[in-house]
């Protein structure tokens, strides 16, 4: 694989990561609704709280994903660097 | 304190601010999601990291969640809209209809009351009786501009223009100014009621006006303050901005609505409007304290294209006086200046940023009243 082409992806996905991260300080931020009681209430900020642990997962699978990249990248430049070592000396 | 209960135009939807803040925040949120999902959509080609399919998933569920979430928030507030509504049917309907049949009852005789449910059972209907009643028809006024005219930088916000509300003595301020692209810009601030005595009929701004002005009909005060705009050399057809408390924000409405002027937005702040909506096309933004009697006596709110902020006004239990204050008042459209919910800061952002103008300060006389008023009871006979 073109290290390039790597390095593309990863530039998206690392943009990803800290779109999602600055979604999860703004998460936490999110006002609390003394003005709202009653059922709805109880199930929304029980919807709110899930969605609050997906959030937390999302940002955790991208940074595993930006990890993957990055390792991809390296191994595919260490590949180039030995296909360019290869045949300087053929 | 409690919290700023937010009516929206028509009158859809209701909740309190921090309810339409959740929903907001959440729509910021939901289109940073949708931004992500769409990005992640755009890794493609030979290169496909292996945990890339799984974090698609994960925000394509996070984009549904939060669709899900604002769409609840949604309905919730338009089903509070919906039991407001039903609540000042059932609560507000009879007691405006018990008011009006006492009013008519006394004005016009025992026979008046089987009328109650159809042409007196409002409130406004039995202002107007009042008003009839009182003998005072007379709209001639004579305005006279009160002290120099001075120099003043445009109001920001709904607290800027609230407190530019004139005192007693000098009852209408009007501010001109010229903007940058040549335009002009007007901004009209109208004091409350002055006169509470009946038998004084010297003042436009007295209880006289405040019933002609809750009965529908034409008042002295609404007169006076055509006659101080038209002094101030606003036109027909000029922008303006009107401001008004008590009686001040019912004459505000009046001339808002009057089709006579391009209104730029209507502040209104503990006004008798109740039975009176906004139905034109300009931000129109109403506060009521709901331990602030006044404007209750207009009677059941009729939804209309006004934005109403309620909440209470932090006085003292039972200080009417108080609760009705312009500077109770002044400290409530603060904390509306403070939200930083959208549905607020747009009644007033798309007024002219800056501007430098001139304040001219007016006060007015009743110049001709009819026969003295008619005794109570007596009208009709």
């Amino acid at each position: 694989m073109e290290p390039g082409e790597i390095e593309r992806v990863l530039s998206v996905i690392r943009a990803c990561r800290a779109e999602l991260e600055s979604i999860q300080i703004a998460w936490r931020g999110l006002p609390d609704t003394p003005g709202w009681s009653g059922p709805s209430h109880t199930s929304a900020m029980a919807a709110l709280n899930d969605t609050g642990h997906q959030l937390d997962s999302a940002c955790a699978e991208a940074a595993e994903l930006e990890h993957e990249c990055r390792r991809d990248l390296h191994e595919a430049i260490l590949a180039e660097q030995r296909r360019a070592n290869l045949l300087s000396l053929g | 304190m409690t919290s700023l209960i937010i009516s929206l135009p028509g009158g859809t939807r209701v909740a309190s601010e921090d309810v339409f803040l959740l929903e907001q925040c959440l729509g910021t949120i939901h289109t940073a999601f949708d931004d992500v999902s769409q990005s992640l959509q755009t890794v493609g080609g030979g290169y496909q990291p292996s945990g890339l399919s799984g974090l698609r998933r994960r925000v394509g569920d996070l984009v549904e969640d939060v669709s899900w979430m604002r769409g609840a928030l949604h309905s919730y507030t338009e089903q509070v809209a919906w039991q407001e509504g039903w609540r000042r049917q059932v609560f507000e309907g009879p007691r405006n209809t018990l008011v009006a049949m006492w009013v008519r009852g006394a004005l016009v005789g025992p026979a008046a009351l089987g009328d109650a449910d159809r042409d007196g059972s409002l409130i406004d209907d039995a202002a107007a009786d009042l008003h009839r009643a009182s003998g005072v028809e007379g709209l001639a006024t004579t305005i006279h501009q009160v002290g120099p005219t001075t120099q003043a930088d445009l109001s920001q916000g709904v607290a800027q223009r609230i407190a530019r509300i004139p005192e007693q003595n000098a009852p209408i301020r009007i501010e001109r100014y010229e903007l940058a692209d040549g335009s002009s810009h007007t901004e009209v601030f109208i004091a409350g009621t002055r006169t509470w005595d009946p038998r004084d009929q010297s003042d436009p701004f007295d209880i006289h006006s405040n019933l002609a002005l809750v009965g529908g009909g034409a008042s002295a005060a609404v007169a006076a303050t055509t006659q101080a705009l038209s002094a101030a050399g606003v036109r027909p057809g000029d922008r303006v901005v009107f401001v008004g408390h008590s009686q001040g924000g019912a004459v505000a409405q009046a001339l808002a609505e009057s089709g006579r002027y391009r209104t730029q937005a209507l502040i209104t702040a503990g006004a008798p409007l109740g039975g009176e909506p906004v139905r034109g096309d300009y931000p129109a933004l109403r506060i009521e304290h709901s331990d602030d009697v006044v404007p209750q006596l207009a009677g059941r709110r009729q939804e209309g294209q006004q934005t109403v902020v309620t909440t209470d006004s932090a006085a003292p239990l039972l200080d009417l006086k108080a609760a009705h204050s312009r500077e109770n008042y002044l400290a409530t459209a603060k904390r509306i200046d403070d939200s930083p919910l959208s549905h607020l800061s747009a009644l007033t952002s798309g007024l002219p940023p800056s501007a430098e103008g001139k304040v001219l300060l007016f006060d007015a006389t009743r110049s001709a009243t009819s026969a003295s008023p008619t005794a109570a009871g007596r009208t009709g006979q």
